[in-house]
């Protein structure tokens, strides 16, 4: 009889362990929406980039500083330190409590700029005060600096510095200041020098009396300026050579079109030099090319302007805070009437080479030590591009390698199998073939993903303008075999090849309602487990 | 009738008083002199109007059901008032049926308990939205509400008191029982309106729905954890009139919990038409559009108040049987009806024979319809193994036992017994 009471004890167990929804699993069918977006030119390009004409055809305007000249002697500034120590200079003696011992003088010199500066002010900087005293008492200490200002008021910063204990031979004191927004004139306490200012110490005797022999040492200071950052300087600031040479921009995104044809027309390019330096500049453009590696063809810049030296004449102080800079300009234009510009554009080149030479101050300190500089206010150069987005496009094949992204999203993990829709309505007179494949770790191709690839190019009217957009459904398949192609492939490439239609109709003007809306729609057996 | 004083004559073969089963205690009639128990009893059961136990045992021991399973489920929903449901109640009880500090013929129980109810009534669309997908409702309009589904968690410490009246041949018990309720754990669904649009082109998926959730505090769900209090009421009457007929009538948890301590109600009303993630510009996107739109889901659709979730009824439930004695102590008849306060409960009317082939084992079988699954067919094994000590296993759904697509109800139970 007990062995029945057990074994139904034990069937009893069995029944409540064996209930478990862990592993629970089955497969429906989800047919959704997933994602949506629409293209346009505004979010294509930027409407920033974009003028639109009064018939809603779009142009490219595109305004933007190409390059910045960085004057790295003012804007990186040195260390400096400077020590001091104050010896007794009289016959021994007993200073009594609260007696003032005479002001000392530190200069701070900042000879190591490379400049020659009459004025500074500080966007960053640190003044670090390191004291030791070998005074028995107290001292009482008031550390100032006429020639440093905020807001018109001077620095300035009174402690103390306690006496030595039984047994100390010395007093250690640090405090750092943080000189941010600090004016600095540095020319002196008599405003004849340059590159020099002076800080100050008042020390009295605390409230114990201290005796003192000839030539002991009551106090050493050193003062260390740190992190200086100038926002401004006003001096001379050299002959600084900005000349670039033989410098090489790559241009990635262009590395993708792989073949094909652009063609565009009425393009025109202004280079512009902005000297908002308070000093002269000598420029010349020495060549500029562009190459696409691809195809191996290179094209350099013809005009007038390449080769000549131009001088840029300094720019003024306005003395308006907000705007306190009047910069001088000089422009180089690029046409198709004075240049080959729309050759380089069509090149789709993928590296850019250029020289420059620049030097600051060519003639030296002409304008006796009123040279400025305003870190906010660099020189640069400003492209402004304009065409027309009025272009034509032949088998213009666009190719990328990405990483995956599909290796590391779980929620394809459960997809069992179907299909995703892309589904595309297109109102720009451009054919898109658009097929993604899967790569395995040595970069083979291993399957592709979408079923058919083509959004057709929108019709055009007589005009060649589109009036209505064409849809269609791409079919991207993700069948058993597709599946595990997509989530074991280490990159995936896009292949995308443009074409303007009709052909015939050589360039086509695009219009600012012209979009491609794309919408991802998911018909998929999909796992789910508990 | 007349009403003598016998001493402790339980010629009852039946004694359920306060219990809310319908299972008896079988060997309580051959000790007399015996006037105290201490019992362990647990019983699980679960069912559905609909839901077959291949099905039932599919989900519960972590198996793939594949489309065959769903559809022989889905063939025999209806298209409104399905139903499934459970209960889990394990009890240990101390009763002494004559203490004479309580007075002449006064008995006491103590029982501490655990209390497990799960009851859900849904359409037939909500089931084969949740197992099939939305796809094959491509280009129609489908209704998945009403909806409602609950889990509740409690304790219970039940003090009774028992009054016991004999005559020659008759003898009546009724009993009365307080009990407070510890509850732990209060989860619900709810929903009036819900309705699913998946455009047969699949460029959207509207849902119009009204739900309301609620759950109690999470920190404080777990087992003996305060999340609300009750009170509960148990009245009860064992009745033999002679050695040939007993009555029993019962009323169990007539009561509440109140859920003081803070929980979370989340409140959706809303027309949400979905035409997929939003992505302005995909030349700028970073990816994150597809969590920001979750995020943006629960701002702009779900209300969520953290707030005391009021006062809940029990599940009451009501017990009526009356036994025959074709040969007593031997073969009994017995014929009851009970039902449970909740949605997927059916009141459940059963006829049962129980027989002893020896005087230390009973065997019974029981027939009936309704409960939580329509058909059940129970028996029991009852043993005496040692002076005073049995244990009794049943089911009610032998049906289920094993897994099969006729049966809709699953159902276990175990007790052990020590009289003196």
């Amino acid at each position: 009889m007990k062995k029945v009471s057990k074994l139904l004890l034990i069937i009893w167990a069995f029944l409540l362990i064996g209930c478990t929804t862990q592993g629970t699993s089955w497969d429906i069918d989800a047919y959704a929406p997933v994602a949506e977006t629409t293209m346009d030119l505004s979010n294509l390009i930027g409407d920033q980039n974009l003028q639109v004409q009064s018939d809603s055809a779009v142009w490219l305007n595109i305004d933007e500083t190409v390059f910045s000249f960085e004057v790295d002697t003012l804007t990186q500034f040195p260390t400096f330190a400077t020590p001091y120590s104050f010896l007794w200079p009289g016959v021994p003696t007993t200073l009594p409590a609260g007696t003032a011992i005479p002001t000392q003088e530190i200069p701070i010199s900042l000879l190591n700029t490379g400049i020659e500066l009459r004025e500074l002010k500080l966007q960053e900087g640190k003044l670090k005060l390191s004291a030791k005293s070998t005074a028995a008492e107290t001292l009482i200490f008031t550390y100032y600096s006429p020639a440093a200002s905020i807001g018109g008021i001077s620095f300035s910063f009174t402690d103390t510095i306690r006496g030595l204990a039984v047994g100390e031979d010395t007093v250690l004191y640090e405090k750092e200041f943080d000189l941010a927004g600090y004016k600095i004139i540095t020319t002196g306490p008599n405003n004849d020098q340059l590159n020099t200012f002076s800080t100050y110490i008042d020390v009295t005797v605390g409230n114990n009396p201290i005796p003192l022999a000839t030539n002991q040492l009551i106090f050493k200071i050193t003062n260390e300026l740190s992190e200086m950052k100038p926002s401004y300087g006003k001096g001379y600031l050299g002959q600084y050579d900005f000349s670039q040479s033989n410098v090489t921009a790559k241009l990635d995104v262009m590395k993708s079109f792989v073949s094909g044809l652009l063609d565009v027309e009425q393009l025109s390019l202004n280079l512009t030099v902005h000297n908002s330096i308070g000093a002269d500049v000598k420029f010349k453009p020495v060549y500029f090319t562009a190459t696409n590696n691809r195809t191996g063809s290179s094209v350099s810049l013809i005009h007038p302007g390449m080769g000549n030296t131009v001088n840029i004449n300094r720019a003024f102080e306005t003395g308006i805070a907000a705007n306190p800079v009047n910069p001088t300009f000089y422009t180089y234009s690029f046409t198709s009437g004075n240049s080959n510009i729309e050759s380089i554009v069509e090149l789709l080149p993928d590296e850019i080479t250029f020289s420059a030479d620049m030097k600051l101050n060519p003639y030296g300190n002409i304008a006796g030590y009123t040279d400025f500089y305003y870190l906010d206010y660099p020189a640069h150069v400003q492209m402004q591009l304009q065409a027309p987005l009025k272009f034509s496009l032949s088998q213009l094949m666009f190719v990328d390698t990405l990483t995956n992204p599909f290796a590391a999203v779980n929620l394809l993990d459960d997809v069992v199998d179907g299909q995703f829709t892309i589904r595309a309505e297109n109102k720009f007179p451009v054919a898109l073939n658009l097929q993604l494949y899967t790569l395995d770790n040595m970069g083979a191709t291993t399957d592709s993903v979408m079923v058919n690839d083509l959004i057709p190019a929108a019709p055009v009217d007589a005009t060649n303008r589109v009036v209505a957009p064409v849809s269609v459904d791409l079919i991207a398949s993700v069948n058993a075999s597709k599946l595990a192609s997509l989530k074991s492939a280490t990159s995936i490439r896009i292949k995308a090849m443009f074409n303007t239609q009709p052909a015939a109709a050589g360039r086509l003007q695009m219009y600012i309602d012209y979009y491609l809306k794309i919408k991802l729609i998911a018909d998929i057996k999909y796992h789910i487990e508990l | 009738m007349r009403w003598t004083d016998k001493g402790l004559l339980v010629g009852l073969p039946m004694f359920f008083l306060f219990s809310n089963s319908n299972v008896m205690n079988y060997f309580h009639f051959k000790y007399p002199t015996h006037h105290r128990q201490i019992q362990f009893h647990t019983q699980a059961q679960l069912g559905s109007n609909a839901i077959h136990t291949s099905f039932i045992n599919t989900f519960l021991t972590g198996n793939f059901i594949d489309n065959s399973m769903k559809a022989s489920v889905s063939d025999k929903l209806m298209s409104s008032n399905n139903t499934f449901g459970f209960d889990w109640n394990t009890e240990l009880s101390f009763t002494n049926y004559s203490d004479t500090l309580l007075g002449k013929d006064w008995g006491y129980q103590l029982a501490i308990s655990n209390r497990i109810y799960g009851d859900f009534a849904f359409e037939k669309n909500l089931f084969d939205l949740a197992f099939y997908g939305n796809k094959p409702f491509q280009g129609q309009n489908v209704s998945l509400a009403p909806a409602h589904g609950e889990i509740i968690f409690y304790q219970q410490f039940k003090l009774g008191f028992i009054k016991s009246f004999y005559a020659e041949q008759e003898h009546h018990r009724f009993g009365f029982a307080f009990s407070f309720l510890n509850g732990n754990n209060r989860m619900m669904f709810d929903s009036g309106r819900m309705n699913m649009n998946t455009d047969s082109a699949g460029n959207f998926v509207d849902i119009d729905a009204q739900i309301s959730l609620l759950r109690t505090n999470p920190d404080y769900s777990y087992f003996l954890s305060n999340n609300g209090s009750g009170l509960a009421v148990d009245l009860a009457y064992d009745g033999c009139i002679n050695n040939r007929h007993n009555i029993h009538i019962s009323l169990n948890d007539l009561g509440f919990i109140g859920w003081t301590r803070p929980g979370q109600t989340a409140e959706i009303d809303s027309i949400i038409h979905f035409t997929g993630v939003q992505i302005n510009n995909i030349v700028t996107s970073d990816g994150n559009e597809f969590q920001n739109f979750v995020d943006s889901l629960d701002d702009k659709y779900v209300r969520t108040k953290t707030e005391t979730l009021g006062a809940m009824m029990l599940p009451m439930n009501i017990n009526f049987n009356y036994t025959y004695a074709i040969k007593p102590e031997k073969i009994y008849l017995q014929g009851g009806i009970q039902t449970k306060k909740m949605r997927s409960f059916y009141p459940l009317i059963y006829a049962k024979g129980i027989f002893y082939p020896q005087k230390n084992i009973v065997l019974s079988a029981m027939f009936g319809y309704g409960g939580f699954s329509r058909f059940n067919f129970g028996i029991d094994f009852g043993v005496e193994f040692a002076k005073g000590y049995s244990l009794l296993v049943y089911t009610k759904n032998v049906e289920g036992v094993i897994p099969n697509t006729f049966g809709t109800g699953i159902s276990a139970g175990f007790r052990f017994n020590k009289s003196f």
